[in-house]
């Protein structure tokens, strides 16, 4: 980041980075610490890293003493990157509490040296800056940003399942409005430097290459004492807002409560961390620093042990693992969409943004008017939430051109096909796009119901085929499903490794059989749902239950979601597929045939009243059964017992590859409760004996889709143990 | 020997009247949405793009260089250099000379040529005097001279000047451009119904070609992301419902107490964008692409720019021979329709001995263009002239229609703004 020519302002080396931290002192006595850890494009905290950073802030320490230093600059030598935060193995591979509160407090040790030095401290925040990284920051006495679109700044561990643990929560309130710091730790969301300034986060706003000379400057400033006033609360409004809301102890009682009333709404009480933070940031205003960082490591000891957070914490994991190795396989410059339905449009939008050429090809041009048109609203918002610049948006966009007929494909690498779900439809494109583009393109088909191996059949290069399974709304869903048709070759299918990690999605490679995995999953579970119903479970008992459970929503809003005509289609052409069948429901058919098919018609298992909330419809078919209603738990074992039969058949039959890569499918596709870390985990810390147990139990009672398959009669899904780093799946 | 000059691809905007369908897109995206269209199209890689030649009447103020502004944005390498010409309404016809000359002169190999106007989008000028006076209040130092100099203001400062009708107006002559058409009709005794007749065949042939599919080829689609119906895919001029009657109502509007030229009988000012690749024969064949059409000829001429409208009479001689052609050799002929009195005056023109012989020093006229070869499509009285992107268009129009029915030779010409002439020859 910074030039060493001989002659520099800056005087020699004191200490060497074989660890990735050096020390500078010019001649002016500014001491530059420097993270650069070698063969890393980012920089990761770990104990190693730290304890040498102790060192060096107490040979500056002695320095500043003899007077030979006026102020400290914390850089980093990455490009565009300040620190990627704490190494997360090192979360993972704290063992017990105390170990856990002894890595906090090292840390929050580390930082208060730092902010203890009788000089000027001054973070030059060039790129990504997030947890640790932001801590250490923080607890220098100012704080600069590059002028970079690519700079985050912020405190994400809630989203790990743990708190901020080395001064985060004490020091950020010291720091900006309560509302501001209640607002990034509870969300863990990154902000950009403007954002970071407004909130008074970060100083100044620097241009990239002025950033340590800028920051040299700031080593001559004193810091006051007191709370700084944010650029966003200079006026006179604004003042007097902040005092109204927590100037005084009636408005952050306000405060505090509606973060409570939040956070419950939004984990429905699942996730520890978040009123753990609530509780450190509480605590902290009556205490001084060094007691608030104490109670600070308490707290997070308690949410590194969690179980929440090591399921979260291997999710990460897994998540790393199913994205690395992309660079196998060959790049996608230009992209082919056929099809400029919802699908269709929404892969071009996020290929668009990713920046690859896209061209979308429908038979129409209102299709694609409106493909353009949604693209453009999608660009926009990404725009006016200040992820993207006004340019850059406009270049996104202008990325997607549009052709009703198949010209222009000769110099794709890629085609998807998002085309009705008509076998033969599919067949006449996909013959038809071949020969369009070039031999060395791949093909691919976005279908969720009919399989690889039959739009195959239709190719003169079927190696070059696969499928490429999104999920709706594209821009939102993380999860591609990768599927290797039979014939599919192992360079198609990297090309699609490296094409679907660079949209900033997780691939998983899965098999070719009807619904792939994630949808073959969902449909015994929600099918499950409709059973119940059909039993005289009430609507509201059923997802109720489910939510509780810590689904994102239960099984019959789902489905009202999905469309109740798109779920029956979809439900008839996989049943047949199971080895134990599905048992056959009739509500959801009859509620189609009245021209209620969920969310999009306004009507369904619930009322929409098109602003996204939903009211349970009580004229439903009477059900056909005397059966008592079911207890909350057993409303959710046959649901997710009957997902995980589902999950360990596709196991065996070998539709995805292992327990770790169905589990992350599944969160991600499904958004099977994360903290529970995905149903094979779920079973695994129920005890899979006593899963089997129960299983057997309702298959006597409910039939024998319930009989556990030969896939789960084995003590472990996560052979050695669940991740605590990365390691290829 | 040197290479020939070959046009592979050649695609247009539809066009639309200024203030309407195209109102909201810029310059600079109607380009961009053609350009990308022809890169896509041709399936070129954009690498082997040497230079990119955009021809624009009116550069808006925020894209003064238009051409890499559209290159850019049309995601073509930002190595590739790109520049912009002004001809008035020969810019177009500019664009793909200037490509020529340079591949001709060895500098390049494959231009992308592009040709766009936005009329809607023409800002509104400030006088000079409020000009002037925003100056000094910029240029005041104390607040005390700012408050001066702002109560120095006055209405007339705020009196806007449409810089569409600055921009047809010759600053030399004085005349604004219906003003020399409404003297060429004089000149020539060209009287009001021969103007509206001819209008009308303008109006019924742009309709009949375009019931034919002879635009499907040449013209893409331009997609408006921010309203209904979000896609603009016809040229909006062409009335199938013209009548005679209706253009005989109509008042003169610059000269209104004995002037024949209307509103009906001039072209209709709109928005529209072309593009063309240029390319040497041999880049032509090394990439395998079959040519449209070549440029076998062209000119330029200078005339009085009171007389601006005759301008095609001079170019067109010297560009047929340019292309060693004569004008019987012509399967067809496109003389742009500014105003239908000035394309009337130039067809005398060419069948007048004594114009040939007096202002050609030529022994025989020209010659007649036969009604039946003379813009076939209809011409810009119904399809309408974005000024500096017409020349394009008539090039794109020609080549798809020679194309399509099989012929091997055509002529396109235009008038021009400021009195010249400009004319090109195509052969395939």
């Amino acid at each position: 980041m910074r030039d060493r020519e001989p002659g520099s302002p800056y005087g020699a080396r004191l200490a060497s980075d074989a660890v990735g931290i050096s020390l500078d002192i010019d001649e002016d006595g500014i001491a530059v610490i420097e993270f650069d850890q070698p063969g890393a494009p980012h920089n990761r905290l770990s104990s190693v890293l730290l304890e040498r950073f102790v060192e060096l802030v107490t040979a500056v320490r002695s320095q500043a003493d003899a007077g030979n230093v006026q102020g400290v600059i914390i850089a980093s030598g990455k490009a565009d990157s300040f620190i990627a935060g704490l190494d997360v193995a090192e979360i993972a591979g704290a063992r017990g509490l105390t170990a856990a509160r002894s890595g906090s407090r090292r840390g929050q040790l580390a930082f208060d040296a730092l902010a203890d030095l009788p000089v000027t401290t001054v973070a030059a925040i060039n790129g990504t800056c997030v947890g640790g990284a932001t801590e250490l920051a923080l607890a220098c006495d100012f704080r600069l940003a590059a002028d970079n679109e690519e700079l985050k700044i912020g405190l994400p561990e809630v989203q790990l399942g743990i708190i901020p643990g080395f001064g985060g929560t004490q020091r950020l309130p010291r720091l900006i409005s309560l509302e501001r710091a209640l607002s990034m730790v509870l969300s863990g969301r990154l902000l950009g430097a403007r954002e970071a300034h407004r909130i008074g986060l970060v100083d100044e706003v620097v241009p990239g290459p002025l950033l340590l000379q800028q920051a040299a400057r700031w080593c001559r400033r004193r810091p006051e004492p007191g709370r700084r006033v944010a650029p966003e609360d200079r006026g006179l409004w604004r003042r007097l807002r902040r005092w109204a809301t927590e100037g005084n102890p009636i408005g952050r009682a306000a405060l505090f409560r509606r973060a409570d009333a939040d956070v419950t709404a939004r984990t429905k009480g699942h996730h520890p961390a978040p009123r753990k933070a609530i509780r450190a940031i509480r605590a902290g205003l009556t205490m001084p620093l060094d007691a608030g960082l104490r109670f600070e490591a308490d707290l997070v000891a308690e949410t590194v042990i969690s179980t929440e957070s090591r399921n979260l914490v291997g999710l990460f994991f897994l998540r790393q693992a199913a994205r690395r190795g992309a660079s196998r396989g060959a790049r996608v410059r230009r992209l082919v969409v056929l099809g400029a339905g919802i699908m269709g449009g929404g892969i071009a939008q996020v290929a668009a943004h990713a920046g690859v050429q896209v061209r979308i090809k429908d038979v129409e041009r209102a299709p694609l008017a409106v493909a353009l048109r949604v693209a453009r609203r999608r660009f926009a918002s990404l725009r006016r939430r200040g992820r993207l610049s006004a340019a850059a948006a406009a270049e996104g966009w202008g990325r997607i051109s549009a052709t009703r007929h198949y010209d222009g494909f000769a110099r794709s690498d890629l085609v998807i096909e998002a085309v009705v779900e008509e076998l033969a439809i599919k067949h006449e494109v996909l013959a038809a796009a071949e020969k369009a583009a070039g031999p060395t393109a791949v093909l691919a088909t976005n279908t969720s119901s009919l399989t690889v191996a039959s739009m195959a059949v239709a190719l003169e290069r079927p190696e070059r085929f696969l499928g490429l399974h999104f999920f709706n709304p594209v821009h939102r869903m993380p999860l591609v499903e990768i599927v290797r048709g039979p014939e599919s070759a192992d360079d198609a299918v990297c090309l699609a490794h490296r094409f679907v990690t660079e949209l900033g999605k997780v691939p998983v490679v899965v098999g070719d059989a009807p619904g792939f995995f994630v949808n073959r999953v969902l449909v015994p579970y929600v099918n499950e749902a409709v059973v119940l119903l059909e039993q005289g479970n009430s609507v509201t008992a059923i997802d109720e239950a489910l939510e509780s459970f810590g689904m994102p929503m239960g099984p019959l809003r789902l489905l009202d979601e999905i469309g109740l005509d798109v779920a029956t289609k979809v439900t008839a052409l996989i049943a047949p597929t199971y080895d134990a069948g599905l048992p056959a429901t009739s509500t959801a058919a009859s509620l189609v045939a009245e021209g209620r098919l969920g969310r999009k018609s306004g009507q369904g298992f619930y009322s929409h009243d098109g602003g996204g909330n939903a009211a349970p419809v009580a004229e439903l078919p009477a059900p056909d059964s005397d059966r008592d209603p079911l207890a909350p738990v057993d409303i959710v074992d046959r649901c997710v017992l009957a997902m995980l039969n589902a999950a360990a058949g596709a196991l065996g039959a070998g539709i995805v590859a292992s327990a770790p890569q169905a589990d992350l499918a599944l969160v991600l596709g499904t958004g099977f409760a994360p903290f529970r870390g995905g149903i094979f985990r779920y079973a695994e810390s129920r005890g899979v004996e006593a899963v089997r147990d129960r299983m057997a139990e309702l298959s006597e009672r409910e039939g024998s889709r319930f009989q556990p398959v030969a896939a789960l009669d084995r003590r472990r899904f996560y052979p050695g143990n669940w991740p605590t780093r990365v390691e290829t799946l | 020997m040197t290479d020939e000059i070959v046009l592979t691809h050649a695609l247009r905007t539809p066009f639309a009247r200024a203030g309407t369908a195209l109102r909201s897109v810029s310059a600079v995206e109607l380009g961009r949405q053609v350009v990308t269209e022809l890169i896509a199209r041709s399936d070129i890689d954009p690498e082997r793009v040497d230079e990119v030649v955009v021809g624009c009447a009116g550069s808006p103020a925020e894209a003064s260089n238009i051409a890499r502004v559209v290159a850019l944005r049309a995601d073509l390498p930002q190595s590739i250099p790109a520049s912009t010409v002004q001809r008035n309404c020969g810019s177009g016809f500019d664009a793909i000379t200037t490509a020529a000359e340079r591949i001709r002169a060895g500098r390049a190999t494959v231009v992308v040529a592009g040709a766009v106007e936005s009329m809607s989008n023409y800002p509104l000028l400030f006088p000079e005097s409020g000009r002037k006076q925003f100056t000094r209040i910029g240029g005041a130092r104390s607040w005390g001279g700012k408050l001066v100099a702002t109560a120095g203001l006055r209405p007339s400062h705020f009196r806007p000047r449409p810089a569409q009708r600055t921009g047809l107006t010759d600053p030399v002559s004085g005349l604004n451009m219906g003003e020399t058409a409404e003297a060429l009709a004089q000149e020539f005794g060209i009287k009001r119904e021969r103007q509206d007749e001819f209008a009308l065949r303008s109006h019924q042939r742009a309709v009949t070609a375009e019931a034919a599919g002879e635009f499907d080829d040449e013209r893409v689609d331009i997609f408006l992301p921010d309203e209904a119906p979000g896609v603009v895919d016809l040229d909006l001029g062409p009335r199938s419902g013209q009548s005679l009657e209706a253009l005989n109502d109509l008042r003169p509007i610059f000269d209104r107490r004995h002037g024949t030229v209307t509103a009906g009988n001039s072209c209709q000012l709109t928005d529209g964008a072309a593009a063309t690749l240029v390319m040497s024969g041999s880049a032509a064949s090394e990439l395998g692409y079959e040519p449209l059409g070549r440029l076998a000829g062209y000119a330029w001429a200078g005339v009085d720019p009171r007389r601006m409208g005759l301008g095609p009479s001079y170019a067109i001689p010297a560009a047929l021979e340019d292309a060693g052609r004569a004008l019987d050799d012509m399967d067809r002929v496109e003389i742009n329709e500014a105003f239908a009195a000035q394309v009337l005056a130039v067809q005398l023109c060419m069948r007048s001995r004594a114009f040939a012989r007096d202002e050609l020093g030529a022994s025989a006229p020209l010659g007649e263009v036969p009604e039946e070869i003379l813009n076939v499509n209809g011409g810009a009285i119904a399809i309408g002239h974005p000024v500096g992107a017409t020349g394009m268009r008539l090039v794109a129009t020609l080549l798809h229609s020679m194309q399509r029915n099989g012929l091997r030779h055509a002529l396109a010409s235009l008038c021009i703004g400021g009195g010249q002439g400009g004319a090109v020859v195509l052969e395939r």
